[in-house]
């Protein structure tokens, strides 16, 4: 099983929920992103369109970050999931001068999410009530781990991972678009599989050579 | 897949917590190997809560996590057949909103009894109890004449359904219940109400061949987003052509197959261009108009119908070649001139025709600035994909098929004659047959309200603030939501017979959101205000007294739900947390007020009268005992709702197209669609005998024959005359996604989800701000008539040349409100105030400005 | 237009890659890992940590070589919009990395393997 994701950047209108999803889901850092999306116009009026291209870890077979990291904080588990170790990132950021995407954020410092205001209880849970994964630590790279943390909790319940809204990342069933779609690549005929097939998915920025398993239809 | 409460408690929860130490599980080859030092997740509670959002008007279906009692996130419902589980930002992130800091967390009183702009209302805390006596004393000075009392509100609508503030208003005894509509749709709605006796429609999309959009934007931020975005993506792939008519390329109109830039508040001459190019080229579809609609009603020369002695209308019975009511047997001419009783008559179609002569689509061109080929290839396109004369079965019954429909929403209600724009949109889609057919428009409660189809009775002197169906707008039944300042200002200059005294403005920011706000303003000064809201707001900074209210995620609500052609769901909502403690949200502080003030058993028998339910008078519900019996009224408990949220009831192909139009319009002894809208040409005798009996001054009747005219006419364009000046742009105003109206505007996360969120700017095409030596990022001065605002400039390839665009939202000046917020310019301050005289409806489209470097 | 630009800066990296390597850049990379050439021992991207003093200092990168004003509109890269340090000229267009770090390129750690 290896799992992968493909995004459908003809349906994408650039709402944004899915940056939103991903936000709360993994507490990410206030002015990171985990998920991102750019836009930009091509063509000239009246003939121009807005182009929208979501962008997440791309969860690569041969990731350079993880080749970077002189910590060896970065790996890939046996599903292909992309992880970095809180504990042992030393915040040396060469992940983030190799990642090709620049999917890969750096916790600088505290940001609390009201920049004037008190801290809110969210940023207070307490760590026994968040996913190791969302223990986040000062001076350590962040990025997406595909919601592993659901993956995870599908495999140890024995539930078809993907299968539902609760069973894929955050980002995934939360699209109004229905523009993401998660699943196993190794298995020809999981819906993902025939999508990327039927339609001619395609990795953006093929020549690093770093094998990302985010597809795109472009 | 939806997940119950319960089930979900059971899945996850404290047990699924302890499983971790149980060893049943082999959770070491799934961890991640190194993260095995970390201890694990571990909660004290982790359950999702079904609720239904309420962060703009579509009240999608949520799931909200609570984690050791603090909101974790806000998940779709998949359940709910509007959203499926999808949301926007806006529903993910709104929670921050509940936990943000700046909550009003105490009832305020004012002590600077000066008010205006920047005026520091110097609040001070007061007791709850000290609120309600301030609050109860003033309203029972008022109780001999309670006219007096204003109830205003915005979201406060949905926040608590408003049946319980005009149930209040009912049983203190004031007219005065104002809503926004006029600066959404409101034009819209008066349109739909005054051609087919109810407001509300959707397209088909799923079985449509050629949709039209005019300036709706369900992919940013409108009414039945979730549901229009998500059909429109689907059935694109499906083949539907999908084209799209605004100036301004939305993310909607970036996903059309054409957009077409059309010049603002033009739009009526493209669609009496579209209706002469169908007629002329035989796309009409005679039979829908003859039997659905009064086109062959003939006219005469005072532009009523013709009447036989019985007050009956006449057509032209082509059967026995004489003038007779459309009953059984009779065949009733479409086209032509007939002579009866030595006079000539025309059908309401002929008259209709005749007046389009001379928009050809070269003239629609020069007017609308879009190519003379497009207005004939999409007129054509539209006629052949309707498929006029056909059928189609569904469910073993034969259907109409008409598979082309126009829709809208802003795009067509934001101007000065935006019922007239409307209802060309109506009529075009009247001349090809769509309305209820497969494919075509679906209507919603068609000739729900007959009365909505009667000429206005134009109320002299008016009896509301807002001045509702009077004779200043006597169609206006959304309320003028702009009007009300304008009425405090002065109300003797409105003939108002009464000072009102008291207003209660529960989540509005009326000044903030209608046009031309300092002449608003003033208006506010004078009225003793109590606010309920959130947070802080423009408005609030003129309240005398502000009370604190819970959240959507705090407190218990029948929620509104959107239909759509599939099905139509009840829901309500719940609280999951209570961050700051409240006692009180809006609902309670009605029935505390209305306790106090004397009138409980009133208010609950209008509450009864509202909702169809029993509640028994002599003491004070909760909203919670109130849900559970509006619950049981809709055959339903409060614990089925608990646990799922909705309540789903789907659709059969009988309501969706066999009830609307079919059942009320169709064949002989039926009303008819309005093509020709002779309740408008009644309306205008009315207003003028009004105004000539009363010695009305402020009612302009020298244009009143175009403005209540029964027929769309090229002068309900603008701009058809240019003036020269240095107004040389054409101001537009769109929504963007990330906010709705101006709340969630403190909310951190939406200000930063996108490298243009955190402010507004003047949107200018790329080559037209090189032409005039503008930067992109540089301050401007946009200015109108009326005054000027300063905004960044950005520019786009996505814009008409002619034409600026800024989004709402930004702006805000309000005290006490943190200073990231007070980013970006409030367009409202700049655009001149021309409503709709049929409606009423606020004219965000119709301002020239011009625009230079700071 | 841009496409034009893009292979501009793609053909500099390669040409920089193989100008390096004609110099003996993996002996050059040997003496860093061997320690015979000093770059200190701090691992990191400040100007003084051994990022950019290896490719600033010893390979003698100019800084506008890989960090350019701004990237193309349609380039993809996603920290694109986010505020850059204050001292740090330009997003850097990772192809000219590839120039070097590629499987059968001249650098030592290959990052971006083919």
């Amino acid at each position: 099983m290896r799992f992968g994701m493909l995004i459908d950047t003809k349906r994408c209108f650039g709402c944004r929920a899915c940056v939103a999803a991903c936000k709360t889901e993994n507490l990410v850092q206030k002015k990171n992103f985990w998920n991102y999306v750019l836009e930009y116009e091509i063509g000239e009026f009246p003939n121009v369109k807005r182009i929208f291209t979501p962008m997440n870890c791309m969860h690569c077979e041969e990731p350079s970050c993880m080749k970077a990291c002189p910590e060896k904080a970065i790996s890939k588990n046996e599903y292909g999931i992309v992880l970095i170790d809180y504990n042992k990132c030393k915040g040396k950021k060469y992940c983030i001068a190799a990642c090709p995407y620049g999917v890969i954020h750096f916790i600088e410092k505290e940001e609390k999410i009201f920049p004037d205001g008190e801290k809110i209880a969210l940023e207070n849970l307490e760590d026994k009530a968040k996913h190791p994964l969302h223990r986040k630590k000062i001076k350590t790279a962040e990025k997406c781990t595909l919601c592993w943390h659901r993956i995870e909790k599908a495999l140890k319940e024995g539930k078809k991972v993907g299968s539902d809204y609760d069973t894929s990342p955050a980002c995934i069933n939360v699209c109004p678009a229905q523009a993401r779609f998660f699943g196993d690549l190794d298995d020809p005929e999981s819906e993902i599989s025939k999508i990327i097939s039927e339609k001619n998915g395609t990795q953006i920025k093929k020549e690093f050579g770093t094998k990302p398993k985010v597809y795109y239809i472009l | 897949m939806g997940i119950t409460r319960r089930k979900f408690i059971k899945d996850t929860g404290i047990l699924a917590g302890l499983s971790y130490f149980s060893g049943i599980l082999n959770f070491d080859e799934i961890m991640a190997k190194e993260m095995k030092g970390e201890i694990p997740y571990l909660p004290k509670e982790d359950v999702l809560i079904p609720s239904t959002d309420v962060q703009c008007v579509n009240f999608c279906g949520i799931r909200v996590r609570r984690v050791n009692g603090i909101i974790r996130a806000i998940y779709g419902n998949p359940e709910s057949p509007h959203n499926k589980g999808h949301l926007c930002p806006k529903g993910v992130l709104g929670f921050l909103d509940t936990y943000s800091p700046y909550r009003l967390k105490k009832p305020l009183k004012r002590t600077n009894p000066k008010k205006g702009i920047g005026e520091d209302p110097k609040w001070v805390e007061i007791s709850y109890e000290e609120a309600f006596e301030e609050i109860t004393k003033r309203l029972l000075s008022i109780k001999d004449s309670p006219e007096k009392l204003i109830w205003q509100h915005a979201h406060g609508k949905y926040l608590i359904d408003d049946k319980f503030p005009k149930a209040f208003c009912k049983a203190f005894g004031t007219p005065n219940v104002v809503h926004r509509t006029t600066v959404c749709e409101a034009a819209r709605h008066v349109a739909d109400e005054l051609t087919w006796g109810y407001h509300g429609f959707l397209p088909d999309l799923d079985n449509c061949r050629y949709f039209i959009n005019m300036g709706s934007n369900p992919m940013e931020a409108e009414q039945w987003a979730r549901w229009l975005d998500r059909k429109i993506i689907e059935n694109i792939e499906r083949g539907m052509k999908y084209v799209v008519i605004e100036p301004r390329l939305s993310n909607t109109a970036t996903k059309a197959h054409k957009w077409v830039p059309i010049k603002p508040g033009t739009d009526v001459i493209f669609l009496l261009a579209m209706a002469k190019e169908l007629i002329n080229n035989n796309y009409i579809d005679e039979e829908f108009l003859i039997n659905y609609t009064n086109a062959p009603y003939l006219v005469d020369r005072d532009g009523k119908f013709l009447r036989d002695g019985n007050g009956k209308i006449l057509v032209f019975d082509k059967k026995t070649e004489s003038a007779n009511p459309f009953e059984e047997g009779v065949l009733p001419a479409l086209f032509g001139s007939y002579k009866i009783n030595e006079k000539e008559y025309k059908t309401s179609f002929q008259t209709f025709k005749e007046s389009i002569q001379e928009i050809t689509p070269e003239y629609a061109s020069s007017i609308c600035g879009i190519s003379k080929k497009d207005i004939i290839e999409i007129s054509r396109e539209f006629g052949e994909n309707a498929f006029i004369g056909t059928t189609t079965r569904k469910e073993g019954k034969n259907l109409r098929y008409r598979p082309v429909s126009i829709h809208t929403f802003r795009g067509l209600s934001h101007n000065e004659y935006s019922v007239q724009t409307n209802r060309a949109r109506q009529i075009v889609m009247m001349l090809v047959g769509s309305f209820d057919a497969v494919g075509g428009m679906h209507l919603h409660n068609v000739y729900k309200e007959p009365k909505y189809m009667e000429p206005s009775k134009c109320e002299f002197p008016p009896k509301r603030v807002d001045l509702q169906e009077s004779v200043y707008f006597p169609h206006s039944t959304h309320n003028i939501a702009q009007q009300v300042g304008l009425t405090l200002k002065n109300p003797e200059e409105f003939h108002l017979k009464y000072k009102p005294e008291i207003m209660i403005c529960y989540a509005t920011n009326r000044i903030f959101s209608t046009s031309n706000i300092k002449n608003q303003i003033e208006g506010y000064k004078n009225i003793f205000t109590v606010v309920i809201d959130i947070q802080r707001t423009e408005i609030s900074d003129f309240a005398d007294i502000l009370l604190p209210d819970k959240t959507y995620l705090e407190s218990w609500h029948w929620s509104p739900t959107r239909w759509n052609l599939e099905a139509k769901h009840i829901a309500i909502r719940q609280p999951i947390v209570n961050v700051y403690n409240l006692q009180y949200d809006a609902f309670d502080y009605l029935m505390e007020i209305a306790s106090r003030v004397g009138i409980l058993d009133k208010y609950i028998e209008e509450i009864n009268k509202a909702f169809k339910i029993n509640l028994g008078k002599g003491r004070k519900y909760t909203s919670e005992e109130v849900v559970a019996e509006i619950a049981k009224a809709n055959g339903t408990d409060l614990n089925y709702l608990k646990e799922n949220g909705l309540k789903v009831k789907k659709f059969t192909i009988e309501d969706i197209y066999l009830k609307g139009v079919e059942e009320k319009f169709k064949g002989p002894n039926k009303p008819k669609m309005a093509l020709y809208a002779e309740n408008l040409v009644l309306t205008k005798e009315k207003v003028k005998e009004t105004v000539e009996k009363n010695n009305i001054k402020n009612i302009d009747t020298s244009n009143i024959d175009i403005i209540f005219s029964p027929i769309p006419l090229k002068e309900h364009s603008l701009y058809l005359k240019e003036e020269k000046g240095s107004f040389d742009f054409y101001l537009i105003t769109y929504k963007r996604m990330y906010f709705n109206q101006t709340g969630n505007i403190l909310n951190p996360y939406l200000r930063e989800i996108a490298p243009d969120s955190d402010e507004n700017f003047v949107l200018m095409n790329k080559k037209e701000a090189i032409a005039r030596n503008l930067k992109d990022g540089e301050y401007v001065f946009v200015e109108s008539k009326i005054g000027k605002i300063k905004i960044k400039l950005k520019t786009t390839e996505g814009i008409r040349p002619d034409t600026v665009a800024i989004s709402y939202h930004f702006g805000q000046w309000a005290t006490g409100l943190p200073n990231y917020v007070k980013k970006g310019a409030n367009p409202n301050w700049i655009i001149e105030l021309k409503p709709d005289r049929i409606s009423g409806m606020n004219s965000f489209n119709g301002t020239k400005v011009k625009i230079y470097s700071v | 237009m841009k496409k034009y630009k893009r292979l501009f800066f793609i053909l500099t990296s390669l040409l920089i890659g193989s100008f390096l390597f004609a110099f003996g850049i993996p002996e050059i990379a040997k003496k860093i890992k061997e320690g015979e050439i000093d770059v200190g021992k701090e691992e990191g991207m400040g100007l003084e940590q051994r990022f950019h003093r290896i490719h600033n200092e010893v390979l003698g990168i100019d800084c506008s070589s890989c960090h350019l004003e701004k990237l193309p509109e349609d380039f993809l890269y996603q920290r694109k919009y986010k505020e850059l340090p204050e001292d740090c000229p330009g997003q850097v267009d990772r192809s000219i990395c590839l120039g070097c770090h590629k499987e059968d390129g001249p650098a030592i750690s290959k990052f971006y393997s083919r």
